[in-house]
């Protein structure tokens, strides 16, 4: 049955990528698969990563900048992501009622909830990104919910990093978050049309201007999703960093950082269902935690205990 | 992991009335289920698009336009033609009862009128995806 997906999906057929898709989705072995096989045609295409807060109006930029790229000729991939109900696992994923305008068979939309897992979810998206690139599409687009710290990993995950701000959320450029600020390769303040918008691009400059050690200065770039204005910028500034990246071997140096990036997230996630999962370890826990429980261990020298298996050379 | 159910909701036509889709797509949400929302004015060609693209389980149609004699046909003739025959299309709105009857004829699976418990909906394709599971494992 395998196979004969992979024979549609060489072919082109949009099905036959979108049951692949599903596939890796449900991850195990049999994900697994798909991921080894496709691997060899993955890396032909540019990623792009969109973050910022819940209602920036991300989908509406991308879908905006989508068709930049579509009138370039150019074939494009969204892996949109939205949040899953933390109480019934259900979501409601409607980035694609922003992406009307894009939406021929030229762009490929795949929505994903997060099921509960941040970085579950950093992880499928780029497997998924990974299947639509093998899939020949020339531009991928990466959309986030810019959420919690993890949003750290989109600047693995992406090729040009674009955040996504608006003037009105009610903070000034101050209290934004340090790990937001040092992720974004470009700087998009949305909703430019709005009071304060100039002054917080402005300020937002100025603060980027103040990191040092940069050989690039990312651009803040104004827009109105909703109007189609500033997109042309969006899509120029998105061009010059991956001018940018493609010196110096700077995209070499990307693509190995990130490569090892999801080696080691892989083989982090594997460890721990290996060893949670064997049961001599789970039985000397029970046994480890009472002694913990009765006071003859710390919590730290029963971790290190429990860890004894591990210790593969380690110093004393 | 168990992958949940992933239904697209659909609003195809002219009519502006997504009330219904909207109360749907929550209670979907609130059973569990994955809800594709595509908003308003959905051409059958980008409803099969998405229906392809995301891999649901179910497609839905709201229809209140009274269109749902050409519509429902046709997305319907549109996902067979692309493979996805094995996918049910339900449809929602106001479909006067002999016409439901031609509809479930044309391969329609099920039609919902006004005033149906949104609990229907959600044990209805509860069974549904049941159904269609134990037929992709077999």
């Amino acid at each position: 049955m395998t196979q004969d997906y992979f024979d549609r999906f060489f072919a082109g057929e949009t099905l036959a990528a979108s049951r692949l898709m599903s596939i890796v989705e449900a991850g195990g072995k049999a994900g697994e698969a798909v991921l080894n096989r496709l691997f060899p045609e993955v890396g032909r295409a540019y990623r792009i990563g969109v973050t910022g807060f819940t209602g920036a109006g991300k989908s509406t930029l991308v879908d905006a900048v989508s068709r930049r790229y579509r009138d370039a000729e150019k074939s494009v991939g969204v892996i949109a992501e939205d949040p899953s109900s933390p109480f019934t696992g259900g979501a409601i994923l409607g980035d694609r009622v922003r992406m009307q305008q894009a939406s021929d068979d030229g762009v490929f939309i795949r929505s994903i909830a997060s099921r509960g897992s941040e970085t579950g979810l950093s992880a499928c998206a780029t497997q998924l990104a990974d299947v639509l690139d093998a899939f020949g599409r020339d531009i991928i687009f990466l959309e986030t919910i810019g959420i919690g710290q993890l949003e750290y990993r989109i600047r693995h995950m992406a090729h040009t990093t674009c955040v996504v701000l608006t003037p009105d959320a009610g903070d000034d450029v101050q209290s934004l978050k340090s790990g937001l600020m040092e992720v974004g390769e470009v700087f998009v303040v949305n909703k430019a049309d709005r009071e304060n918008a100039r002054r917080y691009a402005d300020d937002l400059r100025s603060m980027l201007e103040l990191r040092q050690n940069a050989d690039w200065l990312p651009p803040v770039v104004e827009t109105v999703g909703t109007r189609e204005k500033g997109i042309g910028e969006l899509h120029e500034a998105i061009e010059r960093h991956r001018e940018y990246l493609s010196q110096d071997g700077r995209l070499e140096e990307k693509r190995v950082e990130s490569l090892r990036d999801r080696v080691t997230l892989v083989a982090d996630e594997r460890l721990r269902e290996l060893f949670w999962g064997n049961d001599t370890i789970r039985k000397k826990l029970d046994s480890i935690v009472a002694s913990v429980v009765a006071g003859k261990k710390s919590p730290y020298e029963a971790a290190r205990e429990i860890l004894e298996p591990l210790a593969i050379n380690s110093r004393k | 992991m168990k992958r949940p159910i992933k239904v697209l909701v659909a609003k195809p036509g002219l009519d502006g009335h997504d009330r219904g889709a909207k109360i749907v797509a929550n209670a979907l949400r609130d059973a569990g289920i994955e809800v594709i929302y595509t908003g308003l004015h959905q051409t059958p060609e980008m409803i099969l698009d998405a229906a392809l693209q995301e891999d649901v389980d179910v497609v839905s149609l709201s229809i209140l336009s009274g269109a749902h004699m050409t519509l429902l046909p046709r997305v319907r003739d549109l996902m067979d033609e692309k493979g996805l025959d094995d996918v049910p299309l339900v449809g929602g709105g106001i479909i006067p009862e002999g016409d439901v009857k031609k509809l479930k004829k044309m391969g329609v699976s099920e039609i919902f009128g006004p005033g149906t418990d949104t609990r229907d909906i959600v044990s209805y394709i509860n069974e549904l995806f049941e159904h269609r599971s134990k037929k992709r494992a077999g």
